[in-house]
């Protein structure tokens, strides 16, 4: 269920990315017993016991579960809904525009 | 024996700890065995998934005989909800109660005289509380314990409640409950923007706005601050710098 997510971090483990979660569960113990379980060693928001109606979600507008956002290093949004191999190509991609970005600017 | 067990027994030996402690020593010693219980209940109903037999079953489209494999895996809720309610009947009107009352309401599904006792123990005493909010937001599983009274429990704590956010979750409640009534709606919607213009149902109402206004690719992604499950406070914005995938997920 979560392999992809852990492999996508363990590559990237030295790269200058991040993966963050906005978790939707509402029972907090059953999810820490969950993310202990599941090797989840990413960090997320916890939505609280709302869930997938708290706060978050409810100003993200967020309609379906699971959701994803990629962004670049800039903080902006470069693509919404992806995933599998499209999530790896986007990251990647980003990654690249990063590193093209600091040949770019030397020395800042 | 794990070691929540061992405070609350130990505490029950000492009789000098306060009844609330002890309390609250037993609720999160329950809350610890559920957890595991419900590791193994997972577990099993994932073996049960991964059978042959389950897997010609669905191939057979056999939906009968598929819930019937599921069902001999028991989700252990319904015995702890027994517990729960015991442990809120022992400290009535105090806030062990009030938790014990919406654990059962969010976790028990099958046993509907114990559900309804639950939230009618919220209305009843603890109406002004976080528990009144709990249920409201969590309107979806107050449904198939209320049934046709649902949108009256809903209609009181909205009336009734002193808790702010527990109003706006109960109004909410109200909307999705209107079954297409526009005027009702409009009513409700109207209501919730006046009277809780902060508050989370508010915001939900304008998410569609702020997904088109905020959310576009090329857009600057907006911050998030928020707390993680340890309750360590962090924000989005402190990983700028690095490329960021923001799932939002949920283990259920």
């Amino acid at each position: 269920m979560y392999a992809h997510e852990r492999s996508l971090v363990k590559r990237l483990a030295d790269k200058p990315f991040a993966l963050i979660g906005v978790n939707s569960d509402t029972d907090p113990d059953l999810l820490k017993a969950r993310i202990k379980a599941e090797a989840i060693t990413w960090r997320s928001f916890w939505c609280g016991q709302g869930g997938a109606w708290g706060r978050i979600p409810s100003q993200w507008g967020i309609g379906s579960w699971p959701t994803v956002y990629v962004l670049d290093h800039k903080g902006l949004i470069r693509f919404e809904g992806v995933k599998g191999d499209k999530l790896n190509a986007a990251v990647e991609q980003l990654l690249d525009e990063m590193d093209s970005d600091k040949k770019r600017a030397p020395g800042k | 024996m794990r070691t929540p067990c061992a405070i609350w027994l130990l505490a029950s030996l000492t009789g000098g700890v306060a009844a609330q402690d002890l309390g609250r020593a037993r609720y999160q010693a329950l809350v610890d065995d559920y957890v595991q219980a419900a590791q193994d209940y997972l577990s099993e109903r994932r073996k049960v998934f991964a059978s042959t037999q389950y897997k010609q079953l669905r191939k057979a489209r056999d939906s009968s005989g598929m819930r019937k494999l599921t069902a001999s895996v028991v989700n252990p809720a319904e015995t702890f909800a027994q517990q729960f309610m015991e442990l809120a009947k022992a400290h009535e009107g105090k806030a062990i109660e009030a938790d014990c009352l919406v654990w059962v309401v969010l976790h028990a599904r099958n046993d509907l005289e114990l559900g309804r006792r639950a939230v009618q123990g919220v209305i009843d005493r603890h109406i002004n509380t976080k528990a009144a909010w709990a249920l409201s937001i969590n309107w979806f599983r107050v449904m198939p314990i209320m049934l046709n009274e649902t949108t009256e429990v809903f209609r009181t704590i909205a009336e009734r409640s002193e808790h702010a956010e527990a109003v706006a979750e109960a109004l909410w409640a109200q909307k999705r409950l209107a079954s297409g009534d526009r005027n009702l709606i409009a009513k409700l919607e109207a209501r919730i923007r006046e009277e809780a213009p902060d508050s989370t149902p508010a915001l939900r109402l304008l998410g569609k706005e702020f997904r088109k206004s905020r959310l576009q690719t090329g857009m600057a992604a907006p911050d998030i601050v928020g707390k993680d499950i340890d309750g360590h406070t962090f924000k989005l914005s402190d990983y700028r710098g690095k490329v960021v995938v923001l799932d939002f997920w949920g283990d259920w």
